[in-house]
């Protein structure tokens, strides 16, 4: 906060230091020509011309001049360019205003200012591109100062023109170093706004000249670029010239611009270059074609992809991925089928190209090909995951070869959709192996799961569980649970009770990871019944996470907990609720953590989380704070805990303050 | 995704032609690998580092700054051999922390940027992790001289500011990355690809978490000044108005207005980018704002061209008994005709209203990065493009255009009124207050 002062302009500051104070980021801005806005121009213009006045006062006046002043404040402001401490405040004050007279006032100060603040004045005038100041801004590029010389510099390249250039370009010869590196970074400013205005022969000009000079690599490189860009439909050419250069910097260059422009033009030009330079540069410009995503390109990326080095043939194939074009899938499925690191590409290629082309070439190929061909192509497949792919795959899975079935029972898990369930349970029943009854079991978990329990997906499952095999009957119940919904509950439920051991099983482990809070009833009575240890921990877990979801009303979360406290038996457990009621900003949720401040084995995580909650509380629960913290600080050996539960107890025992 | 960039280590310097060679047999290893230039092709004379690492330094290297540098110093294809700071306390832990990874003593330490830029022409490229006042300056600083720029976020401090740091980076063909990391991390990147490619239906509004922090325009009595070469308070200020010396600033100017965009500025230049990220609207900023009737943002609604509403929300963080539009920090959410996602710091996964689609995140994050060949790792994108001359994936255009977003409703809540704003002309309609408040002037003797 600013401190506190009287100054003799305490009627006026009265008003204006409100606006300076913490927490207030603008004045009301009343309507620009009103009487209450000159009142405020008029307080601000006071404020700057009273020599008792504080800096900080003109500094405020300054900035908010800068949205509220008008002509007005001109001539004010524009007193304070020579001051020492107020010649950048007064810049910026008058930059932002667009309003003639401010140029003016500029132009009018170069001659009467010096140094640093010359330099600053230097800098609004580049910023407002004030053309009228060229003149007397070259005459600063040749001055005795190196500081304003350089600014001067910046400033004819930032207001640019024909005048700016050739001033710039006159002074070239006879400048110092550390003056020409500033007249060359103007020139290609003044080169740019050449560009920016249309003035393209201008602007070409100035940048071959400005390459013949062999400036330094940063000026090089900036005049290569414009050079380019100022050949407006002749750019592809210079582009070409630039690839095709044996200079390092040239094909940097180019490469920016082929990543950079838009246009089908340069994209072909670019692309015409492709089997006409070095493997190592093809390869990159291969790589920025498809960096650029211009399908202008296929072709000659196209025929890159299928001879050349490996390199460029590799950065080919990846670029006609990036492209995804169908036009290229065929070449990729070809060259997928091959070996080495081409073939390895091309698969790769395949399970990214965004192209629906590829999905149906793909599923053909599966039916062709050794086993090692297959299964890179399910590997693809698995990838891309395509619907249409299901079928393709579900025929692949009843393939002679085990690897090629156990790799596409598990791809077809992936990829099937609800239409594809009969097909996955049929894949369950039927598996050859154990292997293949675990992937299928994982595919239909993963396919019921993404059915989202839609009647269509659970209808099939439940008449399955009817029919299976016993050693089926898991995954099908597992299937349902990934399924949800009433039905699979039930069913589910069912099998929980089931006089089958090996079934029962199953269902109660369904029934524990149910995701549903309708489920908590059921996981509660297996925790306060079951005879066996594994259901109970298992249904007790089950319970906790349910009893975990943050959305559930508090009053039922809290309720579940002190269920579970009472049934828990295992420090884990008890951990895990003592988490949990941390959450739960309730007198009764206190409690029932301070019940287990006594218990050896979860004393600190009890006090730990007494600690969350009573720092919740409010005022009206402070006797039981008070009770609770000073058990804590008793019982307590962590110091961080004891530290805040005396904090909460000091503020308790003070009636909350 | 794990990727391998970098050529193999040599003991002498080797012809163009090795370089390139050596870069093509490193990409023929891995499909994804990009391909590289060599870099006596960055502009530097002919400076060529005897190994093909990217020569680095760094700048205002603080709290964000170590995690920057540590990030960079993980990565085999960095040599860092210059600090350049404005206190000597940072410049020592830095060199510390650089001489330690390098095994030697050899990290130079420079306290004017000026100085350093001049000196040590042997520099690809720089971390500059300065708070934001100095963002934009430093990046122009150092994009002019040469230098590719890790810009911590955000990357202006107005809007002019941003546009002519977006101009170097153009006319200098240098690379520039703004940190805004999420948009190189998976869950952010799955997303994104949601809105992108229609999996939520017609997008129609995205959420962006900011911060409740108003600005101020706080002052602060004169302390004694530090010597220069201890602390230099002029070097520290910047191209921002001068004040006193106090040392409250070092590590208080969060909130105060000369050096600070507010809680919208410090988070929606990570939010806000996600957002524009995710509509396709990187090179263009909302066209309408809608004061909220508060001074921090929070609330505010602002359209694109495209019709999607952005909303600038300040309550991401957990409390009870509130509707959440996501848990944590940085958050983002993503509305659309069948469906919405959300997603912030900390997730495992992201939160989807039909959360099934996580079946595609793999499928999803490996086709953006094989697609726009990017890696995971926003450090890492930013190297990859030194070398290859690509945009990064939060340019200089992506940095300019989501500030002009951030920077527009700023100032909406300064002038406490709905404004129309002109992407294209970087004009506010019919409003000469808010246009003024597109620019500042530069302290002398920084300018752009």
């Amino acid at each position: 906060m600013k401190p506190a002062r009287i100054i003799p302009l305490v009627a006026l500051l009265l008003a204006f230091t409100a606006s300076t104070s913490a927490q207030v980021q603008w004045p009301v801005i009343p309507p620009a020509g009103s009487k209450e806005r000159q009142d405020e121009v008029n307080k601000r213009i006071a404020i700057l011309k009273a020599a008792d006045a504080e800096l900080h006062d003109k500094f405020v006046a300054c900035r908010e001049l800068s949205v509220l002043g008008d002509k007005s404040v001109v001539p004010v402001l524009a007193a304070l360019l020579s001051d020492e401490k107020l010649s950048h405040m007064a810049r910026y004050g008058l930059e932002p205003i667009q309003d003639p007279s401010v140029d003016e006032a500029f132009r009018d100060a170069i001659g009467k200012l010096k140094g640093p603040q010359l330099v600053g004045l230097l800098s609004s005038i580049g910023n407002r591109r004030d053309a009228k100041a060229v003149e007397p801004v070259s005459a600063l590029l040749k001055g005795p100062d190196a500081d304003v010389a350089c600014a001067a510099a910046y400033a004819l390249g930032k207001i640019g023109g024909a005048g700016a250039a050739k001033a710039l370009e006159d002074s070239l010869g006879a400048a110092p170093d550390t003056v020409k590196a500033s007249i060359h970074d103007g020139l290609i400013y003044a080169g740019d706004n050449f560009l920016q205005a249309g003035s393209l022969d201008q602007a070409r000009d100035l940048y071959d000249r400005l390459i013949a000079t062999k400036p330094a690599g940063r000026i090089y490189m900036a005049a290569q670029r414009g050079a380019v860009l100022s050949r407006g439909a002749a750019a592809g050419e210079r582009l070409v010239q630039l690839i095709k250069s044996d200079d390092d910097r040239d094909f940097a260059v180019a490469l920016r611009l082929v990543n950079e422009l838009q246009g089908e033009a340069l994209t072909r030009a670019s692309a015409d270059q492709l089997d006409k330079i070095l493997g190592p540069k093809a390869a990159l410009l291969a790589q920025a074609l498809g960096n650029r995503g211009d399908k202008a390109a296929i072709d000659k990326l196209i025929s890159l992809a299928k001879a050349g080095e490996t390199p460029a043939r590799i950065a080919a194939i990846k670029a006609l991925a990036q492209l995804g074009d169908g036009s290229s899938v065929a070449l990729l499925v070809g060259l997928a089928r091959g070996e080495g690191e081409v073939a390895k590409a091309a698969q790769v290629a395949l399970a990214i190209i965004i192209a629906p082309e590829a999905d149906a070439a793909l599923g053909a190929a599966l039916a062709e090909g050794d086993a090692k061909l297959k299964g890179a192509i399910i590997g693809i497949l698995a990838q891309r995951r395509a619907p249409s792919s299901a079928a393709p795959l579900l025929k692949a899975a009843g393939d002679a070869n085990d690897e090629v079935r156990l790799a596409a029972i598990s791809a077809f898990g992936e990829v099937a959709t609800t239409d594809d369930l009969a097909g996955m349970i049929n894949l369950l029943v039927n598996a050859k192996s154990d292997a293949e009854l675990a992937a299928a079991d994982k595919g239909l978990a993963s396919l019921a799961a993404r059915a989202g329990g839609k009647e269509a997906a659970t209808a099939p499952l439940l008449a399955a569980l009817a029919s299976a095999k016993p050693a089926v009957k898991p995954a099908i119940l597992r299937g349902l649970r990934a399924a949800g919904g009433p039905k699979a509950l039930a069913a589910i439920r069912a099998a929980a009770a089931d006089p089958d051991a090996a079934l029962r099983d199953a269902g109660i482990r369904a029934l524990c990871d149910w995701p549903g809070v309708e489920a908590a009833p059921d996981l509660l009575k297996i925790a306060q019944t079951s005879t066996d240890v594994t259901h109970k921990t298992l249904a007790l877990r089950g319970y906790l996470r349910l009893a975990s979801d943050a959305s559930a009303p508090l009053a039922e979360r809290m309720d579940m907990l002190k269920q579970a406290s009472a049934l828990a038996d295992r420090p884990e457990d008890k951990r895990k609720i003592l988490g949990l009621l941390s959450a739960i900003p309730t007198p009764e949720a206190l409690a029932l953590v301070m019940s287990h401040l006594a218990t050896p084995a979860v004393k600190e995580e009890a006090a730990s989380a007494a600690v969350k909650i009573a720092e919740k509380l409010d005022e009206s629960a402070n006797r039981a704070v008070v009770e609770a913290m000073t058990k804590v600080v008793e019982v307590t050996k962590a110091a961080d805990v004891k530290k805040k539960a005396q904090a909460v107890l000091g503020r308790a025992k003070n009636g909350g303050k | 995704m794990t990727r391998s960039h970098l050529p193999a280590k040599t003991v002498s310097s080797p012809s163009r032609r090795q370089i390139l060679k050596r870069a093509a047999a490193a990409a023929a290893g891995a499909m994804a690998a990009p391909m590289f230039i060599p870099s006596s092709a960055l502009g530097k004379d002919g400076a060529t580092a005897p190994s093909e690492r990217i020569v680095m330094a760094g700048i205002g290297i603080g709290g964000r700054g170590s995690h920057d540098l540590n990030w960079a110093l993980s990565e085999s294809d960095t040599q860092f051999v210059a600090i350049c700071d404005v206190s000597a306390p940072a410049r020592e832990k830095a060199k510390g922390t650089i001489d330690k990874k390098n095994g030697n003593a050899d990290c130079k330490t420079y306290r004017d940027v000026r100085e350093f830029l001049a000196q040590r022409t042997d520099i690809d490229a720089v971390i500059c992790a300065t708070s934001e006042r100095w963002h934009s300056m430093m990046s122009i600083i150092a994009m002019r001289a040469g230098r590719d720029i890790y810009c911590e976020k955000p990357g202006s401090m107005f809007i002019t500011e941003g546009r002519a740091m977006m101009e170097t980076a153009k006319r200098y063909g240098r690379v520039f990355q703004t940190g805004t990391q999420r948009r190189s991390e998976a869950n952010f990147i799955f997303a994104n690809e949601l809105a992108k490619r229609g999996y939520l239906g017609k997008l129609h509004t995205v959420y962006a978490h900011t911060l409740e922090i108003p600005l101020n325009h706080d002052w602060a009595p004169a302390e004694p000044e530090p010597a220069k070469e201890v602390f230099d308070w002029n070097l520290w200020l910047g191209p921002v108005p001068w004040r006193p010396y106090n040392k409250k600033w070092i590590h208080g100017w969060h909130g105060v207005y000369d050096f600070h965009t507010g809680g919208i500025g410090e988070w929606g230049s990570h939010t806000i980018n996600q957002c524009q990220m995710a509509i396709g609207a990187d090179h263009t900023a909302a066209i309408e704002y809608k004061f909220p009737g508060n001074d921090t943002g929070n609330g505010l609604e602002a359209r694109f061209a495209n019709g999607i509403k952005l909303v600038l929300n300040g309550e991401g963080w957990s409390k009870p008994g509130r509707k959440q539009m996501w848990h944590g920090s940085c958050g983002v959410r993503y509305e659309g005709s069948e469906g919405s996602v959300s997603v912030a710091d900390g997730y495992s996964t992201p939160e989807l209203s039909n959360p099934a689609l996580l079946s595609e995140f793999k499928k999803l994050v490996n086709e953006y990065l094989e697609r726009e060949n990017r890696p995971l790792g926003h450090m890492r994108d930013f190297l990859n493009c030194v070398k290859s001359r690509r945009l990064t994936v939060s340019n200089a255009s992506v940095s300019h255009h989501t500030m002009s977003t951030n920077h527009a409703a700023n100032i909406c809540t300064w002038l406490k009124r709905d404004l129309k704003y002109d992407p294209i002309k970087e004009e506010f309609l019919n409003d000469p207050e808010a246009n003024r408040l597109r620019t500042r002037a530069w302290r002398d003797p920084w300018s752009a």
